[in-house]
C-alpha cells in the first residue's frame, strides 16, 4: 500500500474546504472544538485549524503499514506527543492524548498497544479519519490472542456508538467528519454491495450506473461513493445522529492514487425509535457531481450527463441542506 | 592546620546519591514539583503524564532568569522555610534518577520573555556511570566534580514570548526511566497518592462539610495571621483527566459524617494550627482504614502517618472512628527531609504536647457524642416500653404477679433515665422530655400499683374501677421517638461482635458459632427470646467495651 497521506491537494483541501466550514461552525457553536484523528507527526491538519481546536485525541501507528508490536520503535508517536505538547505549552490546547497504534486496532479493542485504555473524555467536535487503507478489505486486529477480521468502517460505527454514549445534558451533539479514502473498490465487493443494495434508491442507482458506465475507474468511484453512503448513513442513523452529507471531493494524489474526500454533519436528533431520520434527498446526493481539484482550486466534475450539480463551497452546501434547515437550527 | 577544599572535593556522584535516598519513589519527586508551585503561590496546578513523560503546570508567580540560575544551586535556597514548604534547594534534582532530562520553563511578569532551564539527566547519569565503570575497571581517571558535571549539562536560554505565553512555570520531565512510568501511568495510584499529600480543597459535591471546614481553617488561621493554602489540581494520566479533591467523602461514613469539630493547636505562646475532624455518626470505625484518624499537613502537605498520630489519642477506638486533620501552619516547625515527621527542636516537642489536648477534645467529643446518642436511644426504648406497657397491663388487671413484673419494668425505665439524668448524659434538647417521660412512668406505677392495691382488697371492684386509669393522656403525652440510627440488631453471636467492631479471628468466630449453638439458643426458647438475648448481651458488651476506653 502506498502511502499517500500528504501532500500539496491536500493542504488545499484542509485550507479551502474544510477551514471555512470549521471556522463557520465554531462561531456558531462558540465553543473550541474536540478533534479526533490521525494527524501524523507533522500535524499539518491540526496548525491549520489549530484557532477553532482546544483537545486533541490522535491516534499513530509505529511503522505503517505494518501491523503493531511492541518492538517496533516508538519514533513516530513520542514526536506527534512533542508536536502536541509544544502546541500545549504555547497555550494552543488544552489537552492532547496520543493512542499508540492504528486506530481501528485501539478503537476496536479498547486499548492501544501500550495498553492505555480507549477513553473519549467527551464529545468529539471534528473526527479528521484520513483512512491510509482500504475501507472495503476486513483488517486483522488481535484481540486477546485472536485475530479477528474487522472493516475499517466498523471503526466508524464504534465511535458513533461511543460519541452517542457520552452523556452530554445541556446541549445537544453536533459535529463534523471528514472521511478520506482510497478510491478503490475490489469486485468481489462491488458484487456484495449490489447484492446488499435493498433499498430501491439504492438498486436504482446502481442500474443507472451499469447503463451509463462501463466497468471502468469511474464506475467504480461512484460505486463507492453509494457503498460508503449507504454504510455511514446506517451507522449515523442507527446512533442517534442525523447525517448530512456534503459534496464529495474526488481527485487523483501526486502519487497516482484516487482518492475520496468525504464531509459528513452529523445532528443529534433522538427519536423513540432509538433511530434517527435521515432528511437528504438521497437521490439528489447520489447523484450528484463529484468535486475536484484544479490548478489549485475545488472545482465541479462531471462524470456523466445525468449527474446533478452540486455547490462548491463548503459553507453554502452546508446552509443549504436539509439538516441545516430542519434541525442545526433547532438545537 | 586548616585544609583547602576545592570543587574536586565534591564528587558529582552525590545528585545521585542525595536524590536517590530522598526521593526513592517517583511519586515522591512529582510532589517536590508540585510543592514548588505552592510555594510560588499557585492556585491551579496541572499535572500531565503523557506515556514516558510528565508534565507540571503552575499559575504561580513564574520565575526570571535570576531566580533561575538560583535554583540550579544544590542545598542552597532562597526559599522562607517559615512560609515556603520547600526549602532545601534539592527538590529540583528529585527527578534526577528517575529521566533523562528536566525543562523548566518559567515566566515572571517583571521580564518580557520566558526563559528556559534544561537539565541533560542523561549525559550527566551516562558520564557517571562510565566513571564508575572505569573504577571498577581500575582505570584511573579524573574525578567528575559536582561543578563541572552541573556546568556541562545545565542550560538556561532566553526564549521567545510565543513559546511560552502565560505567566507562571511548566515543567517537563522527558524519558521516564520505564521502571518508574509504569507506577506513574496508573492514574488511581497517582491519583491517591496526591489527594493526600497536596494541599487540594475539599470536594463540595461529594462531602457535606467541605466549605465549612475550608471557611472555618481559613478564617482561623486569618485570626492569627496565617494562611491556609488550597490549590485545584488537574490529573491527566494519558486519556483520564480529573479535577483532584481531598479524598473525603459523605460515604465513608456509615450514614453521614457529623458535623466537623474544630480544635486550634495552641499554648500560651504559639499558635500552632488547626485540628479538624468530623466523628462517624454510626458508633463505628471508618471503613477506610487508609482515612481512618487525623493526619498531620504542614501547609497541606502530608507529614507522616495516620497511624502516627493515634498514640496521643489513647486507645485508637474513638480515633478510628474520625475523619480530620492536623492543619500546621506554624512557620518554624519545619517538616524533616522525606516528610515523616518535624524536624527536632524545642517546638516540636511543644507541638506534641498541644496534641494530648486536642486528642483529649476529640476524645471527649466522641465520648459525649457515644453517651448522648445512647440516651437517645434509651429515651426512644422507654418511650417504646412505656406504650406497650400501657396497652397491656389492664388485660393483667386480675393477674397480681404480671403487674408487679409490670411495675418492675417501669421502675427500671425511670430509674435508669434518672441515673443518665444525674450523670448529665442525655443531650441538652432531651432533657425536658426525659423528665415527662420520668413523671409519666411514676404515673403509670401508680396506676399499676393501685390495681395491685385493689386487686388485694377487693377484686370485683377493680373492673369498676379500671376507666379512672389515665392510659390515654399519658400516651399522649409521651415524646416523639428520635433516634432513627442505632447499632445493628445482631442475628447470631458473631454479629454483635462485628456490630462492635471488635476484631476476631476465624477461628475465634468458629468457637463462638458453637457457643452461641450450644448455649445461647439452648437456653432460650424462642427466636424472640432469642434476639433479646442477644439485644441484652451486646448491650453489655459494648458498654464493657466503653468503661475500658
Amino acid at each position: 500500500m502506498r502511502d499517500y497521506r500528504d501532500h500539496s491537494l491536500k493542504q488545499i483541501i484542509r485550507e479551502q474546504w474544510c477551514k471555512p466550514l470549521i471556522k463557520y461552525i465554531n462561531e456558531k457553536l462558540k465553543y473550541k472544538f474536540l478533534y479526533l484523528g490521525l494527524p501524523s507527526p507533522e500535524i499539518r491538519d491540526l496548525l491549520n485549524w489549530i484557532d477553532y481546536i482546544d483537545e486533541v485525541i490522535a491516534f499513530m501507528c509505529r511503522q505503517y503499514p505494518v501491523p503493531s508490536s511492541i518492538s517496533q520503535p516508538k519514533t513516530k508517536v513520542i514526536e506527534l506527543e512533542k508536536q502536541l505538547n509544544a502546541l500545549e505549552r504555547k497555550g494552543a490546547l488544552k489537552r492532547f492524548t496520543v493512542y499508540d497504534g492504528y486506530i481501528e486496532e485501539v478503537v476496536l479493542k479498547g486499548s492501544d498497544i501500550a495498553g492505555n485504555p480507549f477513553n473519549q473524555s467527551g464529545v468529539v467536535t471534528i473526527y479528521n479519519l484520513d483512512f491510509c487503507n482500504n475501507i472495503t478489505t476486513p483488517l486483522p486486529v488481535e484481540i486477546n490472542g485472536r485475530t479477528h477480521y474487522f472493516y475499517k468502517s466498523e471503526t466508524i460505527r464504534k465511535l458513533l456508538e461511543i460519541q452517542r454514549d457520552i452523556a452530554l445534558k445541556e446541549k445537544s451533539k453536533k459535529f463534523i467528519m471528514f472521511l478520506t479514502v482510497h478510491s478503490d473498490f475490489l469486485n468481489e465487493e462491488k458484487k456484495l454491495f449490489e447484492a446488499q443494495a435493498k433499498d430501491s434508491e439504492l438498486k436504482d442507482f446502481i442500474s443507472l450506473i451499469d447503463r451509463e458506465l462501463k466497468d471502468d475507474w469511474r464506475k467504480k468511484i461512484k460505486l463507492l461513493k453509494g457503498y460508503i453512503f449507504n454504510i455511514i448513513k446506517t451507522f449515523f442513523c442507527s446512533c442517534n445522529f442525523t447525517p448530512e452529507f456534503l459534496p464529495i471531493i474526488n481527485y487523483k494524489n501526486d502519487k497516482g492514487t484516487w482518492l475520496m474526500h468525504f464531509t459528513i454533519i452529523g445532528i443529534e436528533n433522538k427519536n423513540p425509535s432509538g433511530i434517527a431520520p435521515y432528511l437528504q434527498n438521497i437521490n439528489n446526493f447520489l447523484n450528484q457531481k463529484f468535486l475536484t481539484i484544479e490548478d489549485g482550486k475545488i472545482i465541479p466534475k462531471t462524470i456523466t450527463k445525468s449527474e446533478c450539480d452540486c455547490i462548491s463551497n463548503l459553507v453554502d452546501a452546508f446552509q443549504n441542506s436539509e439538516g441545516y434547515r430542519q434541525i442545526w437550527n433547532r438545537k | 592546620m586548616s585544609i583547602e577544599i576545592t570543587e574536586h572535593d565534591i564528587g558529582a556522584e552525590i545528585i545521585s546519591i542525595l536524590t536517590k535516598g530522598m526521593y526513592p519513589d517517583p511519586l515522591d519527586a512529582l510532589r517536590e514539583y508540585v510543592q514548588n508551585s505552592v510555594d510560588a503561590n499557585a492556585k491551579k496546578i496541572d499535572i500531565k503524564v503523557h506515556g514516558n513523560s510528565i508534565i507540571v503546570e503552575d499559575d504561580g508567580y513564574g520565575m526570571d532568569d535570576k531566580i533561575m540560575r538560583k535554583a540550579i544551586r544544590v542545598g542552597i535556597s532562597d526559599k522562607n522555610p517559615k512560609n515556603d514548604v520547600g526549602f532545601r534547594g534539592i527538590g529540583i534534582y528529585s527527578s534526577f534518577h528517575l529521566c533523562d532530562k528536566l525543562s523548566i520553563y518559567s515566566k515572571s511578569s517583571n521580564t518580557t520573555n520566558p526563559f528556559l532551564l534544561i537539565f541533560d539527566f542523561k549525559s550527566m547519569k551516562d558520564l557517571l556511570e562510565k566513571q564508575q565503570i572505569n573504577r571498577l575497571k581500575g582505570i584511573s581517571s579524573k574525578l567528575i566534580n559536582l561543578q563541572s558535571i552541573l556546568q556541562n549539562n545545565i542550560e538556561l536560554e532566553n526564549i521567545n514570548i510565543e513559546e511560552f505565553p502565560k505567566i507562571g512555570t511548566r515543567i517537563e520531565i522527558d524519558g521516564l526511566n520505564s521502571n518508574f512510568f509504569q507506577s506513574i501511568s496508573r492514574f488511581e495510584e497517582v491519583a491517591e497518592y496526591l489527594r493526600q499529600v497536596i494541599p487540594v480543597h475539599f470536594d463540595l459535591n461529594k462531602f457535606r462539610w467541605a466549605k465549612i471546614i475550608e471557611n472555618t481553617i481559613t478564617e482561623i488561621c486569618k485570626k492569627h495571621k496565617a494562611e491556609f493554602k488550597l490549590v485545584n489540581l488537574n490529573l491527566q494520566v494519558n486519556n483520564r483527566t480529573e479535577e483532584l479533591f481531598r479524598p473525603y467523602t459523605d460515604e465513608q461514613f456509615e450514614n453521614m459524617p457529623l458535623e466537623p469539630y474544630f480544635k486550634e493547636i495552641k499554648n500560651k505562646e504559639y499558635f500552632f494550627g488547626v485540628t479538624w475532624g468530623c466523628l462517624n455518626s454510626a458508633r463505628k470505625k471508618i471503613s477506610d482504614k487508609d482515612l481512618r484518624g487525623f493526619l498531620v499537613r504542614k501547609q497541606g502537605f502530608a507529614i507522616g502517618k495516620r497511624s502516627d498520630i493515634s498514640k496521643y489519642f489513647g486507645r485508637t477506638t474513638y480515633f478510628d472512628r474520625y475523619i480530620g486533620e492536623i492543619i500546621v501552619v506554624h512557620p518554624n516547625l519545619l517538616p524533616n527531609a522525606p516528610r515523616t515527621d518535624f524536624e527536632a527542636s524545642l517546638l516540636k516537642t511543644m507541638f506534641y504536647e498541644t496534641l494530648n489536648e486536642v486528642a483529649f477534645y476529640f476524645n471527649k467529643k466522641a465520648d459525649n457524642y457515644q453517651e448522648y446518642t445512647k440516651g437517645d436511644e434509651e429515651l426512644d426504648e422507654s418511650i417504646i416500653k412505656l406504650r406497650e406497657i400501657e396497652g397491656s397491663f389492664l388485660f393483667f388487671s386480675e393477674n397480681t404477679e404480671e403487674l408487679i413484673n409490670k411495675i418492675i419494668e417501669v421502675r427500671n425505665i425511670y430509674e435508669q433515665i434518672q441515673g443518665r439524668l444525674k450523670r448529665d448524659v442525655i443531650r441538652k434538647g432531651r432533657r425536658k422530655e426525659a423528665i415527662t417521660i420520668i413523671k409519666l412512668a411514676k404515673s403509670l406505677e401508680k396506676d399499676i400499683q393501685g390495681l395491685i392495691n385493689k386487686s388485694k382488697t377487693n377484686r370485683k371492684e377493680i373492673t369498676d374501677k379500671m376507666p379512672e386509669v389515665k392510659s390515654i393522656e399519658r400516651l399522649r403525652k409521651l415524646p416523639e421517638i428520635r433516634v432513627k440510627m442505632k447499632l445493628k440488631e445482631p442475628k447470631c453471636l458473631n454479629d454483635i461482635f462485628s456490630n462492635l467492631d471488635i476484631l476476631i479471628t476465624e477461628q475465634m468466630k468458629k468457637i463462638l458459632n458453637l457457643i452461641d449453638e450450644k448455649f445461647l439458643q439452648d437456653s432460650t426458647n424462642n427466636k424472640n427470646e432469642y434476639q433479646l438475648a442477644l439485644r441484652d448481651l451486646q448491650k453489655q458488651i459494648e458498654e464493657e467495651n466503653d468503661e475500658r476506653l
